[in-house]
This record gives C-alpha cells, sequence and structure tokens, in this order.
C-alpha cells in the first residue's frame, strides 16, 4: 500500500496531465460527432456578446463591399423583372396556377466572425434558435455556397463552412449534370476539390458546379464554384478536380440559411426505403 | 496577493491580445501566432506543476472559446504547462534560479531566453498543428506551418520582452 502510494505521489503531475489532456483531445475529436457537446465556442454565454459588440465596432470598416455586394444582387433581380422581357411567343396562354407551393424559405443573419486558416473554419451568425435556425440547416448568400448549420444557440448560430474537412456535400457540374463529392484539401481557402467524376466526363476550366439538391438541405443550383484546374486522379478513373468557390469566405458579411419546409414529409419518407 | 493581481492582469492582457489581434492576424501560409504562449512560459519558476497546467487550461479554454477550436488550443497548452518545469530544469545555471527570479528575458538574459523559448514554442506549435493539420495536408505543409508560426512567434514575444524590460529599466532609474 505504501509502494502504490509513493507511486502515485511520484506520478502525480503525468497523471493530472493524462486527465487534462483526455479531456480535451475528447472535446477536439468528438467536435464532429457531437456538436451538442461542445459548451466553448463562440455562440455561447458571454463569448457571444463579446463577439457581437466587437463586430458592431469593426462591421463599419466593411460597409463599402457590403454595399457592393447589395447593388450586384439588386443589379441581378433587376434583370429578372418581367417587363424587362418582350414576349416572344404570342399564342403561348398564362394560367395563374396554383400547382405550384413554396419549398424553401430563408433567414437572413450578419457574419459576427469568419476565419479561412484553420483546419475547420466557421462563420459565427447572429441568428438562432429563436429565429427558427436549427442544426443541420443549409446557408447560402448572394454568392453561392456556404456550408451548413453546426450549432445553434438561442440568438447565435456556428456555420460549419466549405473549407472544413469531412464536408462531404453532393454537388453536380452544371453542364453535363455529373455529381461528385465536394471536399477540402486544406491548403488553400480559394480551392476546394470534387470527387468522383469518372474521367470520360468532358469538363471545360471555368465551368460552373452547383448544389445537386439531395437530401433537401439546399435548393438544386446553387453555385459552388468553378473549375479552376483538372488533373488525371492518381490510381483511379476519376478526375481530380480542383474548384474555385464563387463566396470569398474572407469577406463575407451575411448569410442566408435555408429552410426547407416539407423537409420532414421528404426524410419521413426517404426513412422508408433505408428500412 | 500582489503577484496574483499582477498575474491576473497579464492573463487578460494576453487573452484580449491574443483574441482581438493576433488571431485575426492570418499570415501568408495560413497561419497565425500563438502569443498566448508566453503567458504559460513567465509565470514564476517555483508555481506548483500541477497549478500551473490548471492555469494553461484556463487560457486554452478561453481562445477555444472564441476560435471555435473546440479543445485544440487547450491541449497544446496542458502540454506546454506540463513540459516547461523539463525545459526549465534543463537550462538551469549552475547556482540554480534565484528565490526571486522570474523566467522573462529581463531578468534571465539572452541566451537563456532564446533558448527556452525557441524550445518551448517548437514544441507547442508542433503538439497543435500536428493535431489539428496533419490529417488535412500531410507533413510537409504542416512542418512549413510549424516553423514558420514557431519564428514569428518568438519574434513577437521577444519584442514585448524588450520593451517590458525597458519600462522595467526606467522604474527603477
Amino acid at each position: 500500500m505504501q509502494n502504490v502510494l509513493s507511486i502515485f505521489r511520484y506520478l502525480r503531475v503525468f497523471i493530472v496531465f493524462l486527465v487534462l489532456q483526455i479531456f480535451a483531445l475528447y472535446l477536439y475529436f468528438t467536435s464532429d460527432v457531437y456538436p451538442s457537446m461542445q459548451f466553448v465556442n463562440s455562440t455561447q454565454g458571454i463569448t457571444s456578446k463579446i463577439v457581437e459588440t466587437q463586430n458592431f465596432y469593426t462591421r463599419y470598416f466593411g460597409l463599402l463591399e457590403e454595399n457592393e455586394q447589395l447593388q450586384r444582387a439588386y443589379q441581378e433581380l433587376l434583370t429578372l423583372n418581367p417587363e424587362n422581357y418582350v414576349r416572344l411567343a404570342a399564342d403561348v396562354i398564362q394560367i395563374e396556377d396554383t400547382n405550384y407551393r413554396q419549398t424553401y424559405s430563408f433567414i437572413r443573419g450578419d457574419v459576427l466572425r469568419a476565419t479561412t486558416h484553420k483546419a475547420n473554419n466557421y462563420i459565427t451568425a447572429n441568428i438562432g434558435d429563436v429565429h427558427g435556425v436549427k442544426r443541420g440547416m443549409g446557408v447560402i448568400n448572394h454568392d453561392g455556397l456556404i456550408g451548413y448549420v453546426y450549432e445553434v444557440s438561442e440568438h447565435y448560430c456556428l456555420i460549419k463552412t466549405l473549407l472544413s474537412e469531412n464536408i462531404n456535400i453532393d454537388v453536380s457540374l452544371e453542364k453535363s449534370g455529373q455529381f461528385g463529392l465536394l471536399k477540402w484539401p486544406g491548403h488553400n481557402p480559394s480551392a476546394v476539390g470534387i470527387t468522383g467524376i469518372p474521367n470520360d466526363t468532358e469538363i471545360e476550366i471555368g465551368e460552373l458546379v452547383v448544389t445537386r439538391g439531395t437530401g433537401g438541405i439546399f435548393p438544386k443550383g446553387i453555385a459552388v464554384g468553378k473549375v479552376s484546374a483538372l488533373d488525371f486522379a492518381e490510381g483511379e478513373s476519376n478526375w481530380d478536380l480542383r474548384v474555385k468557390p464563387s463566396v470569398n469566405f474572407g469577406a463575407v458579411k451575411y448569410v442566408f440559411i435555408v429552410n426547407h419546409l416539407l423537409k420532414e414529409e421528404l426524410d419521413t419518407l426517404e426513412s422508408r426505403v433505408e428500412e | 496577493m500582489r503577484e496574483v493581481i499582477k498575474y491576473g492582469f497579464w492573463f487578460v492582457l494576453v487573452l484580449v491580445a491574443q483574441v482581438f489581434i493576433f488571431d485575426r492576424l492570418v499570415l501568408p501560409g495560413g497561419f497565425v501566432i500563438s502569443f498566448y504562449v508566453f503567458f504559460i512560459m513567465m509565470l514564476p519558476f517555483r508555481l506548483n506543476r500541477i497549478l500551473l497546467m490548471l492555469i494553461a487550461m484556463t487560457i486554452g479554454i478561453g481562445v477555444d472559446s472564441f476560435n471555435d477550436t473546440f479543445g485544440l488550443h487547450t491541449s497544446a497548452a496542458v502540454f506546454l504547462a506540463w513540459l516547461r518545469p523539463y525545459i526549465y530544469k534543463a537550462f538551469e545555471p549552475v547556482i540554480g534560479y534565484g528565490e526571486n527570479q522570474s523566467p522573462n528575458l529581463a531578468e534571465m538574459g539572452w541566451a537563456w531566453t532564446l533558448k527556452t523559448y525557441i524550445l518551448a514554442i517548437l514544441a507547442f506549435n508542433t503538439w497543435f498543428y500536428t493535431l489539428s493539420f496533419l490529417r488535412l495536408i500531410g507533413p510537409w505543409f504542416t512542418v512549413q506551418k510549424i516553423l514558420l508560426s514557431t519564428l514569428t512567434t518568438l519574434l513577437v514575444i521577444l519584442v514585448v520582452q524588450v520593451l517590458y524590460r525597458r519600462k522595467m529599466k526606467k522604474n527603477e532609474l
């Protein structure tokens, strides 16, 4: 007994070290699996208040850019106005129809904080549970795809961006419709990768990549980015694709959370297949 | 008691500097300066080792909560706190450390500070970048990040210490 105690006394620093290390590493390595366990993040308690206050003072520096983004969005909407179009086929009958039902609604939020240099890059936004944001919802803005909601607190949410390990989003090439999986290789915030596209598909540099719209997280056809480099994947019959994201993650000012209004219906239907 | 207040003040100062200045300053190569290593290194020699680890964990959680890194900084900070006594032991002068000496440039001189701080920052960054980036970008880019970050972090910490030393000398005169 004396011996055991003396060994313990001898090793106590190391044991405390191990315990603390296991605690920290457990939090770190389970952050992908159990986001609800993560009590230390920028959507919680006093941290969220500090980040918001800081954003209140620093956001004025980005107003010029934000204004330009909005003007660009307005310009695009303007061109969609029906009055700007000449009717070509006079014999087409227009019907006010009730066959369409709104499937997506969007919740707007301001970006409080965004990073691009880490292995997993998150955006903190000032919308949360009370605004209807739920974990797993898709996030886009006017430029294109951003990521999905990773964690929600009462008034804030944490968004996992495309610049993250294991992001795995279904995307497709706009022209051929061929689909693949989006991944981030980690070095460069302006290059994401796509795997799973067979190399007999014809691809041009500069071709648009869009969301595939499966799973009801994102609407179909949201811009992801443009193909910037093309190579044969070693030992596979697939292309090794590099895509420049449409969104500049270092300068995101606002986001839209995608709310799929018929998500429950879709999920119940799809779960029947799995069983 | 005066000591506690002094180091409490440093704790807040270093945390604020890390979170609001250095974490926002992403340098080319995709790394940031881990300035808060300085706080763990500057605590008194005679501090209890377990207490040192707990303090390091606190500042690590502070940095984590602002960075959404979920325990990554905590882990690296605790590792450094565990390692620190071994580094200081290895470079202990023959006469030992004085009762009132603190581990900083002003009291220990250039040679000692450079040796211990380089080792400590290198160890910290190796732990940190291996954990976060090795899986994603492979060994070559990870080593590149470790070395770049070590160099810049060392530089910033030394500059702060030189400025602090000047201020201390002025007070003495």
